[in-house]
C-alpha cells in the first residue's frame, strides 16, 4: 500500500515539475516612430524635426563656433590643435576636422539609403530627405537587418557632433584622442558603438521602400557641375549614361619614378588579388628578358609601355608589390608563404567618365571622369570592372574625397552591390 | 650461476610455502568456526545479502535468511571478519577461533550514504568548443572501498579533481567497457540519473587487476546493473537543492532473485527545475530502466537490461572576469536572454542515448569455470545548440566590443620604466563611451548585458533574399514574400551507433589460482552533423559558408558547403554545414592469470589487440573539393586514409597482506592505445586531414599502495608515477573576431605527460562516535616535451600554423588541483544520526591553455624590444588558479519503520560562500595587436575567460526503501 502512495506520489510531483521548457510565444515587433511622436503630446515632443539641409547648414553658419579636437596625448608629437573657429564652408580645408557639437534639442528624419549587407559600407549609414543626405556614424554591422534600406529613422542629434571629414559632413559622437602622427589632421567625429548610445540617438522608423522618388536622377546628357554634385553627397543618385575608362595610373607619391600600373590595379572592383593575377604581376617582375610586354593603348590614344618591374612598388614601404594593385587578404593568399602587409589603401576605384559633366577635380582628374569606390571587404570585390569603353548606369551614394591637405580630389559614387552597376 | 640458485631457492621456497598452506587447509581435524547472525543495531533485525569476508584465506559468503552466515572447518588462530553490506557501515570483527565454532552476534549500522551523489552536481560547462557532445563527468558515482578513492571522489569533485591528474577512468558495464569509442570520456551520462540500478559497482583504485578485463591505469568501475544484482525491494527519493537543478524524484524496484529463477528490476528519475543557481541553467531530465534475469537450467542465466536517460539542460558559459565584476555576479551566464518575457537559454543539450545489453553468464557447478558473454548496443541522439548567423552583427552579449575596456586604454607595467606605462590593449581612449558601456553593464537591463532575443527575432521576421543582388537559393522558396533568417538556432550532433560484443572465460584452475581469458570486438559509427533547431521567427535559412563569402566570388563553388547541392533552403529540422561518419572496428584478446597464496597475491595479464577508424565525409565542401585532393593530400568528401593501429598492454601486480591489518600492492602497467578519433583530424568538419604525427599513445603506470587497518585507525598511503607519451589531442574555439568568426582548431600531436605524486588517506576514530578523516594528493603533473600543433580555421583552407612546436616543455598539466587536501569530522551516533564537516584546500590548478600562445609566431616582434624576455615570458606564463578553501557541511538521520527505512539528508557547500574561487575555465584563442603596425607590434593576450564555484548552497534528500 505504502509502495503505491509513494509511486502516485512520484508521478504526481514528476508530472507537476515538467514545465514545458522550450515553447515559446511570439515577441512583439520593433516599437516604431513616426511624425506624431514630435508633436504635441508625443514621446519626443521636445525636439525639432528639421531637415537634412538644415542641420548641415549649421556648419557653414558664422554664427555657430565650430571646435576642434582638443584633447591631446602624450604620444603626439607635432599635433597642434586648432582654435575654435566661425561657421564656414566645409568644402575649405581650413574648415577640415572642425566640428559643431550640436547642444538643441533637434531631430532629423530621413531614409536608410546605404546597405551594409554586401560589405561595401561598414559601419556608418546613410540617410536621405528631399534637401539632402548624410553619413550617421553608427558604428555598428549587420544594420541591414533593422536599419533596412528605405526604413526611416529618426536621428536625435543633441549629444552628437556635425563633424567635417575631408569635405563630408557627418553626424557622430564627439572626437576623443587619437592616434595622430606628425601633422596629422584628426577625424572630426567618432562612431556610436555602445548599444545604448545608438539607442538613444538612432530611432526606428515606419519600414518602407526606395522608389524612383527616392533617387536623384543625372540624364545621360545632363551638365552636371561641382556644386550640384556637392549638394548631393550622401544622397542615393543614378547616373544613367557612363562609360568605363580604363587609365593607367599614375602615382605622385613617387613623382621621380612614374610608375604606371598596366591594367593589374583594375581588373577587379577591389584591388583584392587572386593567386593567378598575383602570379601574373610575379612572374612579369621576375623575368628579366623574355616575357613579352606588349604596351597599352588606352581609348584617349596614349600609348603607354609596360612598366619596368622595378618600378612596379613604391619604395621603401618593405613591401613587395604595387601598393595600390594589391591588399593585404588573408595571409593564406601569398604564395611561398609571405605575409602581405596591410596598406591604407584598402580598397579599388573603378573610373567611368560622361563627356556631359565638368566636376572641378584635382588637376590631374578629367573634370569629366567620376569614381565608382569600392572596399576590398565587399562580396563583389573580386568580380571583374567593366571593360574599357563599356557604357552603364550607376546608383550609389554621391561622396567627395580629398587628402588631408585638401588636395586629390575625387567625387566617388560608393554602390551597394555591383549589380547597381547595369551594363547597357 | 648464481641466478639459477637463487631461482631453485625460490621455486623451493614457493612450493613449500604452498604446501603448507595446504596442509593447513586440509587439516584433517580442523573443527573450529566462526557461526554467526548479522543484525540491524536499532531493532536488531536479521539483514540479509551482506558480504562476509574471512581473512586470512579470503573467504567469502553472505548471509542467508535469518541474517546467518557461517563459516567451517577452520585452524586455529586469529582471524578477522569483515562485513560489507549495501549502505551499510563496513564492520569488523577479529575473531579467536579454537577448536570450537564461534558465534556471533554482528550488529551493523547504516551508512552514511550520499544520496547526493550526483555527476550533474558538476555543472555542465559550455566551453564553446565543438568537441563538446559529452564531457567526461566526473566518477563521483563510482562508490569505491578504497579509502582514498571513497573520500576524494565525492568531496575533491567541486573542484573538479581528476585523481592523478588522468580525465578518465575505465567504466565497464556487466563487463563490457564503457568508455566512448572517439573520445575515451568515462560514459557516466549514459545513466545519470539511475543511482539506485547503478550502485552495485566493483571499484578500484589506480593500477591494478580487475576481473572482466585488463582494465586501466587509473582506476576501474564494473557496475553490474541486472536484475539479480539491484537491491532487492523498493526504494524512492524525493530531493530539493539550490544548485544545479531544484527537484529530483527517484523511484526503484527489484525483485531479487526469486525462486523460479525470474528476476526483474525496474527504475525511473527525473531531475527538473531551472536557475536553481545559475541563470538560465535548467533541468529537464529523465532516466529509465529496466532488466530482466533468467536463471536456467544448470548454472546458465541470460538478462536483457535497457536503460536510458532522456536529457535536455541550458548550459551556463564561462565570462571574463571585467564582465562578472560588472555584474558583480560570478555566475553570470551570457548564454541566456529573455525571450518574449520568457529565460530562453542558447545553449541547451538535448540527449537521448539508451543503451540495451543482453548478457549470459554460465557458472560451472563444480565452481571451476565461469563464461560470461555480452552484447551491448548504444544509439540514439546527442544534440547541444548554439547560435549560428549569417552576416548579421554578433549576438553575444559579452563581445568584447561590448564591455567598457575596449573603450579604454590599457597600460601594462613595463619593465625598463618600473611604471605602467606600456600600451596594452588597443590605445583608445574613449571616455564618454567607456561610461556608457559601464553604465550598460551596470543598470543590467537584460536587453544590453544578454542575448537580445527580441530583436533577433524582429531582424528575422523582415530580412529578404535580394535576388537583384545576386543573392540565390534553391528550393521551395518564395523569396519576395519569405522571411530569410539571419539569426538560426543550429544544434549540432553526435549520434552514435555503437555495438560491442565482450566474451570472458574464468578458469579457476585451482583453489588458488586462476586463468581469465576474454575477448571483445566494438564496432562504432557516429554521424557528426548539424540541423536548424529553430528559425527564430524566419522561414528560411541557406546552406552557404557565411565567412567564405567574403573571401570567394559570390557564385564559386568555394562558398558551399555541400557542392552537390548549392544554396539549399533550409527548414527546421534540414541538416546543414557539414556532414560526415566517424568509423571504428576495434578487437582484442587478453589473458589474465591470478594467484592467491596466504599473504600474496600477483597476478599477471596481457592484451593485444586491433583498431581502425577512418573519417567518411558525406558532403563535399566548397572550399576543399575532391578535385584539388591531389595536390593537398585529403578531401572532404568520401573516405580518408584508414588509420591502424596495433595495440597492446601489459599489467602485472603483488600484494602482500601481514597480518590482516597491513596490505602492500605494488602495480605496473604498461599500454599502447590507438589515438582517439576525435584527436586525430586536423578540422573533422571540413576535411580528410589526418593530424601529422598520429600514433599510439605509450603509458607506463607504477604505482605502490599501503593500507592500514586497525580499530583505531586505518590508513592508505600510494605513491604513483605515469609517464604518457605521443598523445594526440584537438581543441576548438569559436574565434570571433571580424576576420574570422568561425571554429578554430589546434589538433596537437606528440604530447608527453609525466603524472606523479602522493595518495594519501586516514579515517582515525575518536571518541563517541566521532572520527577524522583526512585525504591529500599531493601531485606533480607536468608536460614533458613539446608538442605539434596545427591550426585550422573551418571557413577557410588557411592553416594559421602548421605542424609548429608548442613549447609546453616543463608546464604543469591543466585542468585539475594537482594538490588536494581534505580534513573532516564525521559523528556516526547510534541512533541513526550523522553529521560530518570538511575542509578542503585545492591548489595547483592551472587554466586551460591555448597552444598558440606558446608558439613562435606568437613571439613575433618581441625581439625589438629590449624587455623582449619579459614579453615572451608574460606571454607563456601559465595561469596559475588562487589557492583555494571550502567548508561543506552535512547532517542526515535514519529512522528503521516497521515496513523499511525512511531517511533524511542535509547537505549543504560553501559555507564560507566565497564567490571568488576559479574552478576552471580557459585562454581565449585569440591575441591582440595594438594597432595596424604590424611590422613593429607584439600581441597580447585577451582576457581569460572563468568559471567559479557556486556560493553556498544546499541539498535535501529524502529517501525510503523497504
Amino acid at each position: 500500500m505504502k509502495k503505491i502512495l509513494f509511486l502516485a506520489a512520484f508521478a504526481a510531483t514528476t508530472f507537476a515539475l515538467t514545465g514545458c521548457y522550450e515553447s515559446y510565444d511570439s515577441p512583439g515587433p520593433w516599437a516604431r516612430y513616426d511624425d506624431e511622436a514630435f508633436e504635441e503630446g508625443g514621446e519626443l515632443e521636445d525636439y525639432e524635426l528639421k531637415t537634412i539641409a538644415e542641420v548641415k547648414a549649421m556648419f557653414s553658419d558664422p554664427g555657430n563656433t565650430l571646435r576642434y579636437l582638443e584633447a591631446t596625448s602624450e604620444e603626439i608629437q607635432g599635433f597642434t590643435p586648432l582654435a575654435p573657429r566661425a561657421g564656414g564652408n566645409p568644402q575649405d580645408v581650413a574648415t577640415y576636422s572642425y566640428f559643431y557639437p550640436i547642444e538643441d534639442l533637434i531631430a532629423i528624419e530621413g531614409k536608410v539609403v546605404s546597405n551594409d549587407a554586401f560589405g561595401n559600407f561598414y559601419r556608418g549609414l546613410y540617410i536621405q530627405d528631399a534637401t539632402g543626405g548624410i553619413e550617421i556614424k553608427v558604428g555598428d554591422n549587420g544594420m541591414f537587418t533593422k536599419y533596412r534600406p528605405g526604413t526611416t529613422v529618426y536621428i536625435l542629434c543633441d549629444g552628437l557632433v556635425l563633424g567635417n571629414y575631408r569635405s563630408m559632413l557627418s553626424l557622430g559622437l564627439e572626437p576623443m584622442n587619437e592616434d595622430l602622427s606628425d601633422g596629422f589632421v584628426p577625424y572630426p567625429n567618432r562612431f556610436m558603438e555602445v548599444p545604448t548610445i545608438i539607442d538613444r540617438h538612432v530611432k526606428l522608423g515606419e519600414a518602407g521602400e526606395i522608389t524612383d522618388e527616392d533617387i536623384t536622377v543625372i540624364g545621360a546628357s545632363q551638365a552636371l557641375t561641382a556644386a550640384e554634385l556637392y549638394n548631393l553627397c550622401g544622397k542615393l543618385v543614378r547616373f544613367e549614361e557612363l562609360t568605363s575608362e580604363w587609365v593607367p595610373y599614375v602615382d605622385s607619391y613617387n613623382a621621380g619614378y612614374p610608375q604606371v600600373f598596366y591594367k593589374f590595379a583594375y581588373n577587379t572592383y577591389s584591388t583584392f588579388n587572386f593567386q593567378d593575377l598575383i602570379d601574373e604581376w610575379r612572374a612579369y617582375r621576375d623575368d628579366e628578358e623574355g616575357l613579352e610586354r606588349p604596351s597599352y593603348t588606352h581609348t584617349d590614344g596614349v600609348v603607354y609601355d609596360k612598366p619596368e618591374p622595378e618600378n612596379l612598388y613604391l619604395e621603401g614601404d618593405g613591401m613587395d608589390y604595387p601598393s595600390w594593385g594589391f591588399k593585404h587578404h588573408d595571409a593564406q593568399r601569398g604564395d611561398e608563404g609571405e605575409e602581405f602587409g596591410q596598406t591604407q589603401d584598402n580598397f579599388a576605384s573603378a573610373k567611368f567618365v560622361n563627356p556631359a559633366f565638368d566636376l572641378d577635380q584635382d588637376s590631374y582628374r578629367k573634370a569629366t571622369e567620376l569614381l565608382v569606390r569600392t572596399s576590398g571587404f565587399s562580396r563583389f570585390a573580386l568580380e571583374p570592372v567593366l571593360e574599357d569603353g563599356a557604357r552603364a548606369s550607376v546608383t550609389g551614394i554621391v561622396q567627395r574625397y580629398t587628402d588631408r591637405r585638401g588636395n586629390n580630389i575625387a567625387f566617388q559614387i560608393a554602390v551597394n552591390h555591383s549589380n547597381d552597376i547595369v551594363e547597357k | 650461476m648464481k641466478i639459477k640458485h637463487l631461482l631453485i631457492s625460490a621455486a623451493a621456497l614457493l612450493s613449500s610455502a604452498i604446501s603448507i598452506s595446504t596442509a593447513l587447509a586440509q587439516e584433517p581435524f580442523a573443527t573450529g568456526g566462526v557461526n554467526g547472525e548479522v543484525v540491524t543495531r536499532t531493532g536488531r533485525l536479521p539483514i540479509e545479502g551482506v558480504k562476509v569476508i574471512l581473512m586470512p584465506g579470503a573467504v567469502e559468503t553472505r548471509t542467508a535468511e535469518g541474517g546467518r552466515f557461517s563459516f567451517e572447518g577452520l585452524p586455529e588462530g586469529q582471524y578477522t571478519v569483515t562485513f560489507e553490506g549495501d549502505e551499510l557501515e563496513t564492520a569488523e570483527v577479529n575473531v579467536r577461533v579454537a577448536k570450537t565454532v564461534r558465534d556471533i552476534t554482528v550488529p551493523m549500522i547504516s551508512a552514511a550514504t550520499f544520496e547526493n551523489m550526483d555527476d550533474l552536481d558538476i555543472v555542465d560547462f559550455d566551453m564553446e568548443g565543438s568537441d563538446d557532445a559529452q564531457y567526461s563527468g566526473s566518477s563521483t558515482l563510482s562508490s569505491s572501498k578504497d579509502l582514498f578513492s571513497n573520500i576524494a571522489g565525492y568531496k575533491f569533485s567541486e573542484m573538479r579533481f581528476n585523481a592523478r591528474g588522468m580525465r578518465n577512468e575505465n567504466v565497464f558495464l556487466n563487463g563490457v567497457e564503457f568508455n566512448d569509442a572517439l573520445t575515451g570520456y568515462s560514459p557516466w551520462s549514459l545513466w545519470t540519473g539511475l543511482n539506485d540500478a547503478t550502485r552495485n559497482q566493483e571499484a578500484q583504485a589506480g593500477v591494478g587487476a580487475v576481473a572482466y578485463g585488463l582494465g586501466g591505469v587509473n582506476g576501474n568501475t564494473n557496475i553490474n546493473a541486472r536484475a539479480s544484482q539491484m537491491r532487492q525491494g523498493f526504494r524512492g527519493s524525493l530531493a530539493g537543492g539550490t544548485n544545479s537543478y531544484l527537484m529530483r524524484v527517484m523511484a526503484t524496484y527489484a525483485s531479487g532473485m526469486l525462486d523460479n529463477g525470474w528476476s526483474y528490476g525496474f527504475s525511473a528519475s527525473t531531475r527538473q527545475g531551472r536557475h536553481a543557481y545559475v541563470d538560465g541553467v535548467y533541468y529537464d531530465t529523465w532516466g529509465w530502466f529496466a532488466s530482466v534475469e533468467k536463471r536456467f537450467g544448470k548454472g546458465h542465466n541470460l538478462s536483457l537490461t535497457a536503460f536510458g536517460t532522456p536529457t535536455e539542460r541550458g548550459a551556463q558559459a564561462a565570462s571574463t572576469d571585467e564582465v562578472y565584476t560588472l555584474t558583480m555576479n560570478s555566475f553570470y551566464n551570457p548564454n541566456w536572454g529573455m525571450y518574449d518575457g520568457k529565460m530562453r537559454n542558447a545553449r541547451v543539450r538535448n540527449n537521448h542515448e539508451p543503451v540495451a545489453m543482453l548478457g549470459y553468464t554460465w557458472n560451472d557447478p563444480n565452481g571451476k569455470l565461469i563464461l560470461n558473454a555480452t552484447a551491448a548496443y548504444r544509439f540514439g541522439r546527442n544534440g547541444y545548440s548554439a547560435l549560428d548567423w549569417f552576416n548579421g552583427k554578433d549576438p553575444r552579449p559579452d563581445y568584447y566590443r561590448r564591455l567598457p575596456s575596449w573603450f579604454t586604454t590599457e597600460w601594462l607595467y613595463n619593465p625598463e620604466t618600473g611604471d605602467n606605462d606600456r600600451p596594452g590593449r588597443f590605445g583608445r581612449e574613449e571616455g564618454d563611451q567607456f561610461v556608457k558601456a559601464f553604465d550598460m553593464w551596470v543598470d543590467n537591463d537584460p536587453r544590453y548585458t544578454q542575448i537580445d532575443w527580441d530583436d533577433i527575432v524582429n531582424r528575422n521576421r523582415d530580412n529578404r533574399l535580394d535576388v537583384e543582388r545576386g543573392e540565390r537559393v534553391e528550393g521551395d522558396v518564395d523569396p519576395d514574400n519569405m522571411a530569410r533568417s539571419a539569426y538560426v538556432i543550429e544544434e549540432r550532433r553526435t549520434d552514435q551507433d555503437d555495438a560491442q560484443f565482450a566474451v570472458r572465460l574464468e578458469h579457476n584452475v585451482s583453489s588458488k589460482s586462476k586463468l581469465t581469458y576474454g575477448v571483445n570486438y566494438r564496432h562504432n559509427r557516429t554521424e557528426y552533423f548539424k540541423t536548424v533547431k529553430d528559425l527564430l521567427g524566419g522561414d528560411y535559412f541557406i546552406d552557404i559558408n557565411n565567412f567564405a563569402v567574403r573571401d570567394e566570388l559570390f557564385d564559386s563553388d568555394a562558398i558551399q558547403n555541400d557542392i552537390a547541392r548549392p544554396n539549399r533552403a533550409l527548414f527546421e529540422g534540414d541538416k546543414y554545414g557539414y556532414d560526415y561518419y566517424a568509423h571504428l572496428r576495434k578487437g582484442g584478446a587478453w589473458l589474465m592469470y591470478n594467484h592467491t597464496l596466504s599473504t600474496v597475491d600477483f597476478y599477471a595479464g596481457a592484451e593485444a589487440g586491433y583498431t581502425s577508424f577512418w573519417r567518411e565525409g558525406l558532403v563535399e565542401a566548397g572550399l576543399f573539393p575532391n578535385a584539388a585532393a591531389e595536390s593537398v593530400d585529403y578531401t572532404s568528401l568520401g573516405d580518408s586514409e584508414h588509420q591502424n593501429f596495433l595495440t597492446y598492454k601489459a599489467k602485472a601486480g603483488v600484494s602482500l597482506n601481514l597480518g590482516g591489518a597491513h596490505n602492500f600492492a605494488l602495480n605496473a602497467a604498461y599500454d599502447n592505445r590507438a589515438p582517439y578519433f576525435q584527436s586525430a583530424f586536423t578540422s573533422p568538419r571540413t576535411r580528410n586531414e589526418v593530424t601529422p604525427g598520429l600514433t599510439t599513445e605509450k603509458t607506463l603506470a607504477v604505482d605502490l599502495t599501503w593500507n592500514m587497518r586497525y580499530p583505531w585507525a586505518r590508513v592508505r598511503v600510494a605513491g604513483y608515477f605515469l609517464q604518457m607519451n605521443d598523445g594526440a589531442k584537438i581543441q576548438s574555439f569559436y574565434d570571433d573576431t571580424g576576420e574570422v568568426r568561425s571554429f578554430t582548431n589546434f589538433a596537437m600531436s606528440g604530447i608527453g605527460q609525466r603524472h606523479m605524486g602522493v595518495e594519501f588517506a586516514a579515517e582515525i576514530p575518536i571518541a563517541w562516535g566521532i572520527s577524522l578523516n583526512t585525504a591529500v594528493n599531493y601531485g606533480n603533473y607536468v608536460y614533458t616535451g613539446n608538442p605539434r600543433v596545427t591550426q585550422t580555421v573551418d571557413n577557410s583552407a588557411y592553416k594559421h600554423l602548421d605542424n609548429a612546436e608548442v613549447y609546453y616543455n616543463g608546464l604543469r598539466v591543466e585542468g585539475t588541483p594537482q594538490f588536494a587536501a581534505n580534513v573532516g569530522l564525521s559523528l556516526r551516533s547510534g541512533n541513526g544520526w550523522f553529521a560530518g564537516i570538511d575542509l578542503n584546500m585545492y591548489d595547483h590548478l592551472y587554466l586551460s591553455m591555448n597552444p598558440l600562445f606558446r608558439t613562435d609566431s606568437a613571439f613575433e616582434n618581441m625581439d625589438k624590444f629590449s624587455y623582449g624576455q619579459y614579453l615572451m615570458d608574460e606571454m607563456v606564463a601559465q595561469d596559475r588558479l588562487p589557492f583555494a578553501v571550502t567548508l561543506n557541511a552535512n547532517v542526515s538521520k535514519n529512522w528503521y519503520l516497521e515496513t523499511g527505512r525512511l531517511g533524511v539528508s542535509l547537505e549543504a557547500k560553501n559555507l564560507l560562500n566565497n564567490h571568488g574561487i576559479r574552478t576552471g575555465g580557459y585562454e581565449q584563442s585569440r591575441m591582440w595587436r595594438l594597432s595596424d603596425k604590424e611590422a613593429i607590434d607584439p600581441f597580447l593576450k585577451f582576457d581569460s575567460k572563468y568559471f567559479y564555484l557556486y556560493g553556498v548552497n544546499f541539498y535535501l534528500n529524502v529517501y525510503y526503501s523497504f
